[in-house]
């Protein structure tokens, strides 16, 4: 039987402000007021510090970070340094996750899953790399593996937060604020950049819900965050 | 009675998980279910749950301790 999901999305939406919104839907989530989420939004630029951050990763001062409009701010997420900004989607799935898998890291390989699978509808061939999370793909122009999606995940009360960023059509020279995950020697790429024509961020939306009902066997549907949660902006 | 915290089964799996930080002090008075410690792997921070009402009576792994699925990282006096 199929497990029955809501998707909510911010749309663009500060990361604080997201966050905010996360933690309520994670709370309900846990106390079960509110059905497994898939809640997506597209950040203003910021670089976040997961908890496994490694302060040399983090190439510019505060300052300097400022002067190119990026914010910085520390997370409850697994990994390393991260950017988020424009023209990059964020699915952060709030669910029970040991419902659908088994285990916290097979959770993440499911997910690196979806996105390949979503790629590939893209025409894009994303792949694993053997101890290191996230999902690559072969930029064209350069011929070096890149990655093009970043993960990290929190599981506080057996329901996750936090999740999966797929690099759609950012600003690339804004990644150069950082080592990516801490990873020095591959870089960071992103859809438009290997060739894909320009993607309405609504459309891939959709496709990821399909590709992730497909992999989870779930049936999720829309709601609004005002259906579920009071929140201040 | 002794209740023992464990790294969850959910963390099987994973290369490696290290204790990343004790979020309650020995003596400190928890419930069952309050978040006490967190673990992590290299993209996964898991909230470890105390197993019952009572006192935190012992830490058995350090902060920065590599742990595995199962070990018993520290005691509760209920």
């Amino acid at each position: 039987m199929k497990k029955d999901l809501i998707w909510i999305d911010l749309g663009l939406i500060s990361y604080e402000d997201a966050f905010v919104i996360q933690e309520q839907l994670h709370e309900k989530c846990v106390t079960k007021t509110c059905p497994d989420t898939l809640l997506f939004q597209e950040n203003y630029p910021v670089i976040t510090l997961g908890r496994g951050t490694h302060e040399q990763n983090l190439l510019m001062t505060p300052a300097e970070l400022l002067d190119q409009g990026i914010a910085l701010t520390a997370v409850s997420r697994g990994g390393d340094i991260s950017y988020h900004g424009n023209g990059q989607f964020i699915v952060s799935p709030i669910l029970h996750f040991d419902q659908y898998v088994k285990g916290a890291h097979q959770y993440v390989r499911c997910l690196e899953q979806v996105v390949i699978n979503l790629l590939a509808h893209y025409q894009l061939k994303g792949k694993r790399i053997k101890g290191r999370s996230g999902v690559w793909v072969v930029e064209p122009e350069t011929g070096e593996e890149k990655k093009v999606s970043a993960l990290g995940i929190a599981v506080s009360h057996g329901v996750t937060l936090h999740g999966i960023s797929i690099n759609v059509n950012p600003n690339l020279e804004h990644f150069k604020a950082i080592i990516p995950c801490g990873i020095a020697d591959k870089g960071v790429t992103s859809m438009e950049a290997c060739g894909c024509p320009p993607i309405n961020l609504p459309d891939l939306r959709d496709q990821f819900i399909l590709a992730f009902d497909e992999m989870f066997g779930s049936n999720t549907t829309k709601r609004t965050i005002d259906e579920i949660v009071s929140h201040k902006r | 009675m002794k209740y023992e915290i464990a790294i969850p089964e959910f963390a099987e799996g994973a290369e490696e998980i290290n204790l990343r930080q004790w979020l309650v002090a020995v003596g400190d008075t928890v419930k069952k279910g309050d978040n006490i410690a967190e673990a992590a792997t290299d993209k996964i921070s898991i909230y470890i749950e105390s197993p019952a009402d009572g006192v935190l009576s012992a830490i058995l792994a350090q902060e920065d301790d590599r742990v595995l699925v199962g070990q018993i990282i520290g005691e509760i006096e209920g």
